[in-house]
This record gives C-alpha cells, sequence and structure tokens, in this order.
C-alpha cells in the first residue's frame, strides 16, 4: 500500500471511490470501497470486505478465462482497495452513448 | 352546489388494490379535497384477498358519501372519475373498478385507469415539491427503485420476490406480535428494533440491483425459533440488513443518474430509521431528500385522483371495455405524457 503518490479522485460511485495514482512507478487506479455511514458497521465490514476479494477474484478469473481486464497489483483488505492498472480510453457507457446518439 | 370555473374540474379517485379501500378528490390544479381510508383489518393472520374485496363492496358507499361531504362537492359536480387499475389482488381491484364504472356510467363522466406505482410517485411529487427524484417505493405489496427516464418512469431495482413491507409483517406475526387498532405491523417491529444491539448474521441480497427478501425472512423466522436471540436484537438485525438492501440499491440509481432528489415513499416509508438511512445517502450525493406524509404515502385514494388528473388533462382515458383489472401490471408498461 505505500509508495502511493498523490491519489486523485476521479470518479465518486455508489459502491467506491476511484482514485488515480502512482504506485511503483505505474499509472494505477485505486478502487476503494469507503465505509457507508447509514450502515451499522459490523455489516458494512463484512460487505466491503466480502465485495473486495470477490471482485478482485472474478476479475482474475475472467483473465484466466481470456477476456481482457486490468491486472490487479494489490488488494488491501484494511482499507478495502484494489490498485489495479489504469487503462486509457472512454467508458463502455461513454461509448454506448455515442451509438445510440 | 359550487359553481364550476372555466379550466376547472374534480377528479375523484378509487384506491382498493390491497386491504385499504380509499376515495380521493382531487381539482385538476392538485389541491387534495378529501382522502378517506378505510382499512380492512383481518381477525388473524394476512390479507386474504376475497375477505378484503368483500370488506370494500360493504364500505365502499359509506366511503364515496364521506369523500364527497369532506369535499364539499356533489357527484354532479365530478369532471373525471379514476380508479386503480392494477398492480394488485383480482377481487380487491375488481371490486375498485365495478364501483369506478358505476360512477362514471351513472354521472356519464369519463372513466380513467391509473397505475397504482405511478400513483405513488406523483401524490409524492406533488406532496414534498419534488420535481424528478429518484423513488424508493416500499410497502407491503411492492419494492421498487425508479426513476424517470424518456417518457417514463423506469425500474432501476426490485424485489425478485416478497415485498420489504411483507418480510416485516410476516416476521411480526410469526413472532406473535400484537398491533393495537390502525398500528401497522412494521411500526412494532420498529419499535423493538430501537433496543436491539446484537447484529444477528441474517442473509443479504442484492443480485446486481435486484433485491430478495425471501431467504433474510425464512432465516430470520428460522433464528427465532431456535432461539437463544432476544428478540429485539432479531428485528434490529432485520431492519437494518433489509433496509441497506434498499438503501444501496438506492444509492446506486442515484449515483448513475445523477438526479437531484429522493423520493422515499411506501408504508415502509414511516420507519424512522430507514428515513435516516436515505436521507445520508442523498446528503452523500448533495440531492434532496423528501419523504411523504404518511396519509400519502399508505395507499390512499388522493393519489388516484391527482394521477387521474394528470392523465385525463394529457388526452388519456379508459374507454369500459379497456377498463379491466391488470393483476401484473409494471411502472414501466405506462407512458407517462405529462413530464417533458
Amino acid at each position: 500500500m505505500d509508495r502511493v503518490n498523490q491519489p486523485l479522485l476521479i470518479k465518486k460511485g455508489a459502491e467506491a471511490y476511484l482514485f488515480l495514482a502512482e504506485w511503483h512507478g505505474k499509472k494505477v487506479v485505486l478502487k476503494r470501497r469507503l465505509p457507508k455511514r447509514y450502515r451499522v458497521p459490523t455489516l458494512d465490514e463484512q460487505i466491503r470486505t466480502y465485495r473486495t476479494i470477490h471482485e478482485a477474484q472474478l476479475m482474475h478469473e475472467a483473465k484466466k478465462a481470456g477476456v481482457p481486464t486490468p491486472t490487479i497489483y494489490f488488494v488491501d483488505m484494511r482499507d478495502s482497495t484494489i490498485i489495479m492498472e489504469f487503462i486509457e480510453g472512454k467508458q463502455l457507457k461513454q461509448l454506448l452513448g455515442e451509438i445510440s446518439a | 352546489m359550487k359553481p364550476q370555473k372555466v379550466g376547472e374540474g374534480y377528479c375523484l379517485g378509487i384506491e382498493s388494490t390491497a386491504d385499504d379501500f380509499s376515495v380521493g378528490i382531487a381539482t385538476f390544479k392538485g389541491e387534495i379535497l378529501a382522502n378517506i381510508i378505510d382499512a380492512y383489518i383481518p381477525p388473524e393472520g394476512g390479507i386474504h384477498p376475497r375477505e378484503a374485496a368483500r370488506h370494500h363492496a360493504e364500505v365502499a358507499d359509506k366511503v364515496i358519501e364521506e369523500a364527497f361531504k369532506t369535499a364539499g362537492i356533489k357527484p354532479k359536480d365530478l369532471t373525471v372519475v379514476a380508479f386503480s387499475q392494477g398492480p394488485g389482488l383480482g377481487p380487491c381491484l375488481r371490486t375498485g373498478a365495478t364501483v369506478a364504472r358505476t360512477l362514471a356510467s351513472y354521472l356519464r363522466v369519463p372513466l380513467v385507469g391509473v397505475n397504482h406505482c405511478v400513483a405513488h410517485i406523483e401524490i409524492g411529487k406533488l406532496k414534498t415539491g419534488a420535481v424528478d427524484p429518484v423513488t424508493l417505493y416500499v410497502s407491503g405489496g411492492n419494492t421498487i427503485v425508479a426513476a424517470f427516464d424518456a417518457g417514463r418512469y423506469r425500474v432501476f431495482g426490485e424485489t425478485l420476490d416478497i415485498a420489504l413491507g411483507n418480510c416485516l409483517d410476516v416476521f411480526a406475526r410469526e413472532a406473535g406480535l400484537r398491533q393495537k387498532a390502525g398500528e401497522p405491523f412494521g411500526a412494532v417491529v420498529e419499535k423493538l428494533a430501537k433496543s436491539g444491539k446484537r447484529l444477528v448474521p441474517l442473509p443479504y441480497t442484492v443480485k446486481g440491483m435486484d433485491m430478495s427478501f425471501s431467504g433474510l425472512l425464512t432465516a430470520a423466522i428460522k433464528a427465532l425459533r431456535e432461539g437463544g436471540y432476544k428478540l429485539e436484537d432479531l428485528c434490529y438485525s432485520l431492519q437494518e440488513t433489509a433496509f441497506s438492501m434498499v438503501v444501496e440499491v438506492t444509492e446506486r440509481a442515484l449515483a448513475h443518474t445523477e438526479k437531484r432528489e429522493v423520493l422515499l415513499t411506501g408504508g415502509v416509508a414511516a420507519n424512522k430509521r430507514l428515513q435516516e438511512m436515505v436521507r445520508a445517502i442523498a446528503e452523500e450525493h448533495n440531492a434532496k431528500f423528501c419523504t411523504v406524509p404518511s396519509e400519502y404515502a399508505i395507499d390512499n385514494g388522493a393519489m388516484i385522483a391527482w394521477t387521474g388528473v394528470l392523465a385525463f388533462t394529457h388526452g388519456a382515458t379508459t374507454p369500459i371495455e379497456e377498463s379491466f383489472v391488470r393483476l401484473r401490471w409494471r411502472l414501466e408498461e405506462v407512458e407517462v405524457p405529462w413530464i417533458g
């Protein structure tokens, strides 16, 4: 988790915040599941931990099956954060919007 | 008799999708002149559709009379009659529809079939001043997260099995809880949950944007029967788990649509803990939190009357031959021409 330089918030989702950062000289995305204040802490922690592990596992499985997915560099369970490869380009949502427009 | 000005009108709305038989009267300007609700209270257990329908038939004339009296208008002043055409329990819907058809044909005024879920959103907007909200509609029969997009209210997430209110009701009955006259079971669970402290692990089921409450209910009942848990803790855990699920889906819809308002409605909207949770996500996304006053959050005739006004003034009427009830009429099947 150390050596993350200047994380910059790029997207506030419902599930997690995305930060753009530099990690060991690489351009990375930090996906951090922040605690939800509406949930009781016990439940909140269970959900965030489970989802973070599960997401990393699924991305790994997808990659094994040949689906192009960002490479996962690090999973930090202490603050439910996945550090993954940053991929240049547009969001799927944007591309779909352009097609239908 | 009140003189009727040009461009003015009155709509009478009949609501009878489940246990409530209600008649509301709205003006075309959006004033609610009457909202009389008569609830069927089963001697034991849940709502038996035929028994509830019999109740509706028995009280219909009395409720209509009271609505006219409260509104201070006469039947011949009506411009249009609206009724909830679905979704809901067949026998209950048919009773309300029969009353509406009779009234409309006798008075020779147009009939408008209204979607019950659309009506909940519209009255919520009218009463809170919300313009374009993400709506969380939670009751004994429905659990829906919806928002308007491209001509219709779109369902972003919903229950895959039972409704949230149903889950709380059945649990309360299984626990042998008693309610005071007119008090919903949800309120009894809420009261007990307040003194609950320990979170009992229960299944949290959000699948994509949809939710499931049946497994949660089964697990809660199982824990209840096994013993070893305080009832207060079970009520607390059931509420926390179920509410977290609906709030999570609502937050996702809010983040995706980037709307500026969140509307909480339905019978379960009266729950203070749920209100607190929805308020938290609204604040998180810089949206305004709007909660519908209880009288208009539960099933009510006023919402049918007001939605009838909106539909009628935008050219929609329902001929008698198309006024059959629609038990599974989905929210997104309805075109909503009154939103530009």
